[in-house]
């Protein structure tokens, strides 16, 4: 593989790397913000299914972080 | 008629459904959320999300765009789930935004919970004798169709217009406030019942 080629493929994908990097930190912050406003709204209007929608929303911040890390880590 | 369900957008006497500051004595009479038809738009996003990877290594091979050494190395499953994450995250978040955006009907008051966003909460309350005017409104195809409406509370508290929006029923909601807030101005002042 020509030299060029080489560096222009590393080029791509850190810039793909480096747009979903930032765009999973976002996402992580989103999740969070989700997570907190599904507590504050469970204490406002406690209903029976608050505890799942919790624990959805938790999972789904887990998974966010989790996704983040192993982006930065392995792409 | 005791409502046991959790998702009814038309809950009246819900069971375990409480809410922050309610006085003793207090019930909720009706449980209000916008209609289910408001949430079509957003199944369909989603279902276009869900189904839209199926087509991309199509549409890349008629345009002649190869990405085999891009997405080599497990890439390819980490932008999947990337993808599937954002979908979840979407359809999670139009859920919880209908689900938590309430509107009670307590024999005391009528109280609006506002979930506009994520950084964005509201509750407003106005008491039955401040109920000056309710009218009910169903505009549109899809309004008529599948009976929903906006019902408007003009009050004479601080909020001067409460707007209980897309709501199922609305005729229905309209006749019980207005039931509601007869039954409340022949009560003696300060009595809960």
């Amino acid at each position: 593989m020509p030299i060029d080629d080489l560096t222009n493929g590393l080029q791509v994908i850190l810039g793909v790397k480096a747009f979903f990097v930032l765009f999973l930190i976002f996402f992580a912050i989103f999740a969070l913000i989700l997570f907190r406003q599904i507590q504050l709204m469970g204490r406002s209007l406690p209903t029976v299914i608050n505890p799942y929608l919790a624990f959805v929303a938790i999972l789904h911040l887990g998974v966010s972080l989790a996704l983040l890390f192993v982006v930065i880590g392995v792409f | 008629m005791a409502t046991h369900n959790p998702f009814a957008m038309f809950a009246p006497q819900p069971v375990g459904v409480r809410f922050e500051n309610q006085e003793e004595g207090e019930k909720i009479i009706l449980l209000l959320r916008a209609h289910i038809v408001t949430l079509i738009p957003a199944v369909l996003t989603t279902i276009f999300l869900v189904v839209g990877p199926i087509f991309v290594p199509r549409l890349l091979t008629l345009a002649n765009i190869d990405l085999t050494d891009l997405l080599r190395g497990g890439r390819l499953f980490l932008i999947t789930l990337f993808w599937y994450l954002v979908t979840f995250g979407y359809a999670f978040y139009k859920f919880v935004f209908w689900y938590f955006n309430v509107y009670l009907l307590t024999n005391e008051r009528i109280i609006d919970f506002d979930f506009r966003g994520v950084l964005h909460k509201e509750i407003s309350y106005a008491t039955l004798l401040h109920i000056e005017d309710v009218e009910p409104k169903t505009v549109g195809f899809f309004g008529t169709f599948f009976n929903y409406g906006d019902v408007f509370v003009q009050t004479a508290g601080t909020r001067p217009k409460f707007e209980f929006e897309k709501v199922p029923r609305p005729d229905a909601v309209a006749e019980a406030i207005l039931d509601e807030a007869r039954k409340e101005e022949a009560e003696a002042p300060g009595e809960i019942a």
